[in-house]
């Protein structure tokens, strides 16, 4: 008996001795391109990942030379170009306006790599009510209410309210509906006399994925890359809030 | 001097026994034992020096003296008076194993005589007190020393058994089912050692009465009074987490017992004397009662428990930031027959509930769950010659509330889901031979479940077997085989807590419904048993499960949420498991020195979609030696080491520079923070854990009460367990820090017994 339990503890020290080593390191190519109707200048940012123990300057990130292009339904591409002051960021030109309920296709080429998807716009999103810059009491609170948006993904919004230029209580919500009790949650307006941004915003499925997710970026597709590559569209009221 | 007189008044009108009792291998003399005139209800106890005397009418001059004492073999002395006598019986009392107070699993030779399977391991009270505690005594602390047992974290009570999930050990207080029972999310359990008679884990040979759960069921029995005890007794405790009290009787003119516990944090209170809200407690308490009438054998027992947490705004406190308390009832109703053939009729019926109630940031969220059980089954058992057969029929009704608001605008609510499980079984037991054990058994279980709100009927037939068969080389040798299908009917819908990363075992229960068929598994077992010495059990045995049909929770980006009926369909996903091993152990059953040494070997994996990976809880290597220490009569001594491998977790492969948009209409990110990139699911693993606990406890005498002041440290080297890594990243590169498991941590506790 003795033998075997020595035999039974040398056989554990020698497989615990080989237990596993970390895993090596993955490169993947991260892109950010987010397609907004109503603005000026489309944007995305074309990254890669990095090594967890090697030296990196934040400041040099990012990588420049990609390619970006978009293909509408009436095949009319539009080019971004690079930014001259921050490396891996990318511009579209004043031509390409996005346009609300239109489907696009995103193409992406990074050191030869190419990654596209499809992106359907959500159409117009508008709060009915509060309207903007009016004033909420607490006390006797209004419903949040907007109209429905078409193509929205899954029928389903995502609300947020904060003090302007400040990101201290910004907590979103998803929610199915078309109206939120939002001003009935005194938390989210525990500063009073105060005016807040009520934010309602509509997306496309991979920008649904991307928020619902829990690991911040999805693989896109098959290639080699994360990130985001979806649409939304949004409105905002203004509305002072007290007591 | 009055008392002397009177005493020596008494002595010349009667007769007297007098003596003392000492131990037989120490000399050391014994207080508190036992002594009891046999057939009569006149007795009395040794005092703190170990004398006695017992003074008996004059009527009675020839009996038997019976003397007791837990953890001693009892003795019966012949008494015989001619004539007034004043009689002096010294006694010697030899130590033995404890077996009718044992609290764990009760393996004895009688068991592993008549159990066509393993017998499982077992543990005694006095091993339990004896053994170091984490802040107090913990039965499932205590189990996780058991082969075959192991566990994800130190920060959780809850078990996994042979690879199953926390989740798929059922829990049977007085063959009640009881969810979640936990306190302090799962830091400690709900079971209070004063209030548990025993404790049976089947991890192999699991009855078929049992179908209801796929890895192990924990078979609970709450504790009465020993009638050898009279008058009102009980146990007062005192430890850095709680207080606790134990009461109970022996009523004989009702030929009954009852014993009330209830034990209650009291850190909340203790802080609030300095002005500091500490917006944590909790408190459980047990009932039981128990009377004998004629033949019957009734027990009628109850739990409460619950934990709450508040937490409010520190400026506003009508602001609740976290608002959480949860909670378990439970009444059982158990009506025994028995007869001298060894035949016995069992009628049990039962209540319990659990609910909890979440609330977050005031309204924000808002999410309360109430799932009832109601219970009632009958089983017979009766031998026939070599045949022992049992009957019976189980029936357990479930119906479940659940709701959950996300700020006015999103609402889930099941209040109308129930499920319905009617089972009738059939077990027999046959020896072939002198040397050849077998059993069959077989059950037939009808499921159906619904609900008023949407179509979630599902209705089954399932059937359960079990086979086994155990070969006696001798008395004291055997092997057997055993095999077995398991179901399972609720599953977790996700831990209340979330998935932050800790195995917070507060549960989210759901009935399967719709298209979700009950969980099955099969088990396959092939042991080796015995004793090596008169005092020295050993078993071994290897074990292959197969689950064909696992439900497991999907992430929350998979799930569709825009109705009930939508999230309730698609929030499980399906998948395969499997795993096999093998448990060893190794345990001196008594003497003042003895232990057990058990070393398991997992391996557990599963399968969801594309993905398989090893659970969270694969420990592939599972090393336990526990010692324990009779130091003289006054001192008891333990210590515990584990030693296990590292349990997998996933990995980081890189990182990137994550960039959020600050505001939509602004058209700007916000300042890129660094993320990192999770490689595949439990590649890799944490260092090997290890952990040395020990204890020592002394015990004083006052008259007929004891005092027991017990030390413990737990993890008494400090080892490093990790628990976690993360990144550190105001260094370039960034440095990966461990965040460990529980440190050192001594404790101490107060046992006051009257």
């Amino acid at each position: 008996m003795k033998k075997l339990i020595f035999i039974v503890l040398f056989s554990m020290l020698f497989i615990f001795s080989c237990s596993t080593t970390d895993a090596p390191f993955e490169h993947r190519y991260v892109v950010s391109l987010v397609l907004k109707p109503d603005m000026k200048f489309q944007r995305a940012y074309v990254d890669s990942t990095y090594r967890l123990d090697a030296y990196i300057d934040s400041n040099v990130t990012g990588i420049s030379g990609a390619e970006i292009f978009i293909v509408d339904n009436n095949s009319d591409t539009f080019r971004y170009s690079e930014s001259d002051t921050l490396t891996g960021l990318y511009f579209s030109s004043d031509s390409f306006c996005v346009k609300y309920g239109m489907k696009y296709f995103v193409n992406v080429i990074v050191n030869g790599e190419e990654i596209s998807r499809e992106v359907q716009v959500p159409g117009s999103l508008t709060i009915c009510a509060p309207q903007h810059l009016d004033t909420i009491s607490l006390s006797d609170p209004p419903i949040l209410i907007w109209n429905t948006c078409e193509k929205c993904f899954d029928n389903t919004y995502m609300i947020a309210s904060y003090i302007e230029k400040d990101t201290l209580m910004f907590i979103p919500m998803l929610t199915p509906d078309t109206t939120m009790g939002i001003f009935y949650n005194r938390f989210l307006f525990e500063e009073k006399d105060t005016n807040y941004t009520v934010l309602v915003e509509a997306m496309d499925s991979n920008f649904f994925s991307y928020l619902k997710s829990s690991s911040i970026y999805e693989k896109l597709g098959d290639n080699n890359a994360i990130g985001l590559i979806g649409a939304m569209v949004f409105d905002t009221i203004r509305v002072w809030v007290q007591e | 001097m009055l008392c002397a007189f009177c005493l020596m008044f008494l002595v010349s009108q009667y007769n007297v026994v007098t003596g003392q009792v000492y131990d037989a291998a120490t000399k050391e003399r014994l207080p508190m034992v036992n002594i009891v005139i046999m057939g009569t209800e006149q007795g009395t106890v040794t005092d703190s020096d170990g004398y006695y005397s017992i003074i008996v009418g004059d009527t009675l001059n020839e009996f038997k003296l019976r003397y007791s004492m837990m953890g001693y073999g009892q003795i019966t002395k012949d008494i015989k008076f001619s004539g007034r006598e004043h009689l002096s019986v010294d006694i010697a009392m030899h130590m033995e194993p404890l077996k009718a107070q044992g609290i764990l699993v009760t393996a004895k030779k009688e068991k592993f005589r008549n159990t066509a399977s393993i017998t499982p391991p077992s543990l005694s009270q006095k091993d339990l007190m004896m053994l170091p505690s984490f802040v107090e005594g913990d039965l499932m602390r205590t189990i996780e020393a058991l082969p075959g047992v192991t566990k994800s974290s130190d920060f959780s009570t809850s078990i996994s058994v042979r690879g199953g999930g926390p989740d798929q050990n059922m829990v049977l207080v007085d063959d009640v089912p009881l969810l979640n029972p936990f306190h302090l999310f799962g830091l400690v359990s709900a079971f209070n050692s004063n209030a548990v008679k025993s404790a049976e884990l089947y991890v192999s040979g699991i009855p078929i009465k049992h179908d209801a759960s796929l890895s192990s069921v924990l078979d609970i029995r709450t504790k009465g009074v020993d009638k050898e005890i009279k008058g009102l007794s009980g146990v007062a405790s005192l430890s850095v987490l709680s207080g606790s009290m134990a009461l109970g009787s022996n009523i004989p003119s009702l030929n009954s017992n009852f014993l009330l516990s209830v034990r209650r944090t009291y850190a909340d209170k203790v802080l609030a004397l300095f002005d500091y809200d500490l917006p944590y407690y909790f408190y459980d308490g047990y009932l039981h009662w128990e009377t004998d009438i004629k033949d019957w054998s009734l027990v009628l027992s109850g739990y409460t428990g619950k934990d709450f947490l508040d937490i409010r705004d520190e400026d506003d406190e009508s602001i609740r930031i976290i608002s959480f308390d949860w909670g378990n009832e439970v009444a059982a109703l158990n009506l025994y027959r028995s007869n001298t053939k060894g035949d016995l009729f069992h009628i049990y019926a039962g209540y319990s509930n659990h609910d909890f109630f979440l609330r977050v940031l005031d309204t924000l969220f808002l999410t309360d769950g109430n799932i009832d059980v109601g219970t009632i089954g009958t089983e017979y058992t009766k031998k026939y010659g070599d045949h022992e057969i049992a009957i019976g029929l189980n029936e357990c009704y479930r119906p479940f509330e659940y709701n959950v608001n996300f700020n006015m605008g999103f609402e889930y609510s099941y209040s109308d889901i129930w499920s319905n499980r009617a089972s009738i079984y059939a077990e027999d037991q046959y020896r072939l031979s002198e040397n050849l054990l077998l059993l069959g058994g077989f059950s037939l279980t009808h499921y159906y479940s619904g609900s008023e709100e949407f179509d979630l009927t599902n209705q089954d037939y399932l059937r359960a077997y079990r086979l086994s068969a155990k070969y006696f080389f001798d008395d004291l040798r055997a092997v057997s085989f055993s095999f077995g299908n398991f179901h399972q009917y609720i599953v977790p819908g996700g831990s209340v807590m979330g998935n932050a990363g800790v195995d917070i075992p507060v549960y989210y229960w759901i009935p399967l419904g719709g298209e979700y068929d009950p969980e099955e598994a099969h088990h396959f077992n092939l042991g080796l048993e015995g004793w090596l010495k008169e005092d020295i059990y050993f078993s071994l045995e290897g074990y292959y499960r197969k689950y064909n049909r696992l439900l497991n929770m999907k992430g929350f980006e998979d799930i569709e949420v825009a109705n009930e009926r939508e999230y309730y369909e698609s929030m499980l996903e399906e998948g395969d498991g499997r795993a096999y091993g093998f448990d060893c152990l190794l345990k001196k059953e008594i003497g003042n020195l003895r232990g057990w040494l058990s070393y398991s070997f997992l391996k557990t994996d599963v399968a969801f979609g594309d993905e398989a990976y090893p659970t969270d809880w694969d420990r592939n290597h599972n090393f336990h030696a526990t010692l324990l220490a009779l130091l003289g009569k006054k001192y008891e001594a333990g210590v515990q080491f584990a030693f296990c491998t590292g349990n997998p977790y996933t990995t980081d492969l890189a990182r990137f520079r994550y960039r959020a948009e600050f505001l939509p209409y602004e058209n700007k990110y916000c300042d890129p923070s660094w993320i990192e990139l999770e490689g595949d699911k439990n590649q890799v693993r944490y260092p090997p854990y290890t952990r040395l606990d020990a204890s020592l406890a002394r015990s004083f005498y006052f008259g007929n009460n004891e005092l027991d002041v017990k030390l413990s440290v737990y993890n008494i080297l400090d080892s490093k367990n990790v628990f976690m890594y993360y990144y550190d990243y105001d260094e370039e590169p960034p440095v990966k820090e461990p965040f460990y498991m529980l440190p050192r941590i001594p404790s101490i506790e107060l046992i006051y017994k009257f």
